[in-house]
């Protein structure tokens, strides 16, 4: 009985068959998932999450976005450009990035301050997530097939202005 | 049932007059103390619940986000922390204590701990209600709170290990003077595996609050926030699991008690003892799913800890699902109520003990089964962050462990205090309101996390994509049928022990609350039906979501 102590002849029973097949089944189920994931990193290599990275002061990114934002601002970002993109309480730098479709962008990604999420919506259904560390870039690479507007908005907790943060990415054929 | 009824209680103790167990009544103020605790714990993040759920509806009730990130913080560390341990605390008393015919060992100890815990809760709330701690319960550097708050934290940890160190020492002393033949109950077993996980809460607990502490007085300068993040997380994960396992062992204890002990001859022990033995083994490898798109932790870590070591941290609870789900049906075919699903139409609904049960086991199994894709490292990048994520933990931890917790002190107040329940058809009533409101509340935030929307923010009116509206005011919808539900609760709670009236009489304690179930001659046990529904919920819908969060993912503009 579940609330009452027993001896071991009580409850040390032979597992029916039923018991048997359903623990069959959820191993089977654990593994076929387990297996999906470790396949897919080789299946579609386009739809992973980043793994380059490499550590990079705050204020220093901070800089190197604030810089690359002055150059770009307002214009199409040519193809070849290496991309930065800072998290800072509360905004991103650059605001606004307008990128071809079709082009495959190479994007330095980290924070100049706290914690912060990168999250990409766009009308089209997408999201995308990756968390912005402090100290710590992704390298990402990217690419558009189609013309759209997407908006970058912060979605880790980082700040009494965390809700304003949001940038946007326009796609432009 | 009655074994020792009639027997004379050594002073210091009384005879249960429903379940004839020894109760001893100073380790009872104990567990009435800590249960106390979760209640006022409870009631204050329920408060901060009505302005979080109502300002994340379409009604956008709280339009100040300094306001709402206090109200958010509050809400997260009075229920997830303080409510559900205080909580636990109770239960591992209860269950190492009254069901093994022992008396707390260190009872000074557990005093000392109640203390710690109290000390750190006030500290806690003083700061997040001034304004000073608006990190969330996770509090991630380098943004800092005032120091006093990870002391607060610090303290309130401390306690919840001394608890769990004084409930270990009383199993240990029970067993050395022999208070007890055989082995432990299930539930004690379940306690007990539920205490272990504990001692890696606070291992990980202290290393990361003690260290963000030194960073938040100035004597650390920087502050590797990986190290603290997968510290933190063995804190948070790790709890999870004890809210988990302290569920399963409710769980088995609702059944038992609501079939008058008839149930527990259909449920093979040994299957269940196995299936807990199972989640210390998995819980802190599952830790790395905290981090999934984190930059800096390698890809084969993530992938192991975060995915393939959580996909087989889900399999004990797969188990137990049957093993529950089929006790239950083999004890109504042994009643009489056959039939392939037959047996789950006439099972005592109105039961809360039954009702509580299966619908706390239906949500938790929908949470169970979110939780896969988003635990994935690819399918991951769909969910990090998103209300996704809070759906799946109030489908788990609030339609899971809450409820059941709540199911459970329906049966254990009457007995603690000798006072019948105030009203029953209140209990009933609240545990199908709670089913209705978790589940609406935990739909909308899925959907709303399915369509991007970000979990922790504000959205005011210029916020909102136009996409979000209709899920918003759907978890406006099931955010005030819980909060009702919760106060029923509450107030239900609160007028037994105030005014519920006094007896000894079983038939009053238990009356509407224990089912008469006849074992009929000749029926047949079997758990056909269970194995059809596990294996469609457990197995097909499991997957179907899978692979259909991989496809979505398909259709992203590329990102690698
Ligand atoms: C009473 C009804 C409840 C309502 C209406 C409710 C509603 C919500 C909502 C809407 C959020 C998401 C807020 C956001 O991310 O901006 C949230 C977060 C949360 N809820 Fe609840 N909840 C309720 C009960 C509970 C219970 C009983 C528990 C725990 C046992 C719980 C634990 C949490 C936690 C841990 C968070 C996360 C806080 C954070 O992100 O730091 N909630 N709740
Ligand atoms: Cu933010
Ligand atoms: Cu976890």
């Amino acid at each position: 009985m579940a609330i009452f102590p027993r001896k071991l002849e009580e409850w040390y029973k032979p597992l029916a068959s039923v018991d048997k097949t359903w623990i069959a089944a959820s191993v089977v189920i654990a593994l076929v998932m387990a297996t999906t994931t470790l396949a897919w990193s080789f299946a579609d290599p386009s739809h992973q999450v980043p793994t380059e990275t490499f550590e990079v002061a705050p204020a220093e990114f901070r800089e190197m976005a604030s810089s690359f934002a002055d150059k770009y601002r307002g214009s199409t970002i040519p193809e070849g450009t290496e991309i930065y993109l800072a998290a800072v309480q509360w905004a991103w730098i650059p605001k606004e990035l307008r990128l071809k479709a079709g082009v495959t962008y190479k994007v330095v990604i980290s924070s100049g301050d706290v914690l912060h999420g990168f999250s990409l919506i766009g009308d089209d259904g997408t999201v995308y997530n990756l968390m912005v560390m402090p100290g710590m870039a992704y390298v990402m690479y990217i690419k558009f097939d189609k013309p759209g507007v997407y908006e970058i908005r912060c979605n880790e907790f980082c700040g009494l202005g965390h809700q304003g943060m949001v940038g946007r990415i326009i796609v432009e054929g | 049932m009655a074994a020792r009824m009639g027997t004379e209680a050594p002073p210091g103790y009384r005879v249960c007059p429903v379940t004839g167990l020894l109760c001893h009544l100073p380790s009872q103020r104990l567990i009435i103390a800590n249960y106390v605790m979760s209640l006022i714990s409870l009631a204050i993040g329920g408060t901060a619940a009505v302005f979080v759920g109502l300002s994340r509806s379409s009604l956008i009730l709280v339009k100040d986000p300094g306001q709402y990130y206090i109200w958010l913080t509050a809400h997260g560390l009075n229920m997830l922390i303080f409510w559900i341990l205080w909580f636990e605390v109770a239960l591992l008393y209860f269950v190492g204590t009254i069901l093994i015919n022992a008396p707390l060992y260190g009872l000074r100890l557990a005093w000392v701990a109640f203390g710690l815990m109290l000390l750190g809760q006030i500290i806690m709330n003083v700061l997040v209600f001034s304004g000073k701690a608006s990190v969330m319960f996770t509090a991630y550097p380098p943004m800092v709170a005032h120091p006093m708050f990870y002391v607060g934290y610090i303290l309130f940890v401390l306690g919840a290990g001394l608890a769990v160190i004084v409930f270990f020492a009383t199993l240990y002393k029970a067993r050395t003077e022999k208070r007890y033949e055989g082995h432990l109950p299930l539930a004690t077993w379940g306690g007990a595996i539920a205490g272990i996980i504990a001692i890696t809460v606070v291992v990980h607990g202290i290393i990361s609050l003690v260290y963000v502490f030194l960073y938040s007085i100035g004597v650390l300068k920087t502050v590797n926030v990986m190290f603290y993040r997968w510290f933190f997380w063995g804190l948070g994960h790790d709890a999870q699991y004890v809210n988990v396992v302290a569920m399963v062992a409710v769980w088995y204890a609702l059944l038992t008690l609501a079939s008058g002990y008839v149930a527990a001859n259909f449920i093979n022990e040994k299957y269940a003892r196995l299936a807990f033995v199972l989640y210390p083994i998995f819980v802190v490898p599952g830790i790395g799913h905290h981090i999934l798109v984190d930059p800096g932790f390698s890809v084969a870590l993530k992938q192991a800890s975060g995915s393939v070591g959580s996909h087989f941290l889900s399999v004990p609870s797969m188990l137990h699902a049957f093993a529950l789900l089929g006790g239950t049906e083999a004890v109504m075919r042994a009643t009489g109520r056959t039939g392939l699903f037959g047996w789950l139409a006439r099972l005592p609904w109105k039961n809360p003990g039954f009702s509580g049960l299966i619908l706390s086991m239906i949500l938790f199994g929908l949470g169970g089964i979110v939780a896969q894709p988003q635990t994935t490292l690819q399918p991951n990048l769909l969910f990090h962050n998103t209300l996704w994520v809070p759906a799946h933990f109030h489908w788990t931890v609030v339609g899971g462990t809450t409820l059941a917790f709540m199911a459970l002190s329906y049966y254990v107040v009457p007995l603690l205090t000798l006072r019948k329940l105030y009203s029953l058809n209140i209990a009933r009533l609240q545990i199908y309101l709670a089913f209705i409101g978790i589940l609406i509340l935990g739909a909308s935030m899925a959907w709303l996390g399915w369509l991007g929307a970000p979990r922790r923010t504000l959205l005011l009116e210029n916020l909102v994509r136009s996409e979000w509206w209709t899920p918003m005011t759907l978890l406006g919808i099931g955010a005030v049928i819980f909060i009702v539900s919760g106060v029923l609760y509450l107030v239900n709670i609160l007028l037994t022990v105030l005014a519920g009236k006094k007896t000894t009489n079983p038939l009053e304690l238990v009356g509407g609350l224990v089912e008469q179930l006849e074992v009929k001659e000749g029926a047949i046990p079997k758990k056909t039906g269970s194995l059809i529904i596990v294996f469609i919920f457990l197995g097909i819908v499991l997957l179907s979501l899978y692979f259909a969060s991989f496809i979505r993912l398909e259709s992203l503009p590329e990102i690698w």
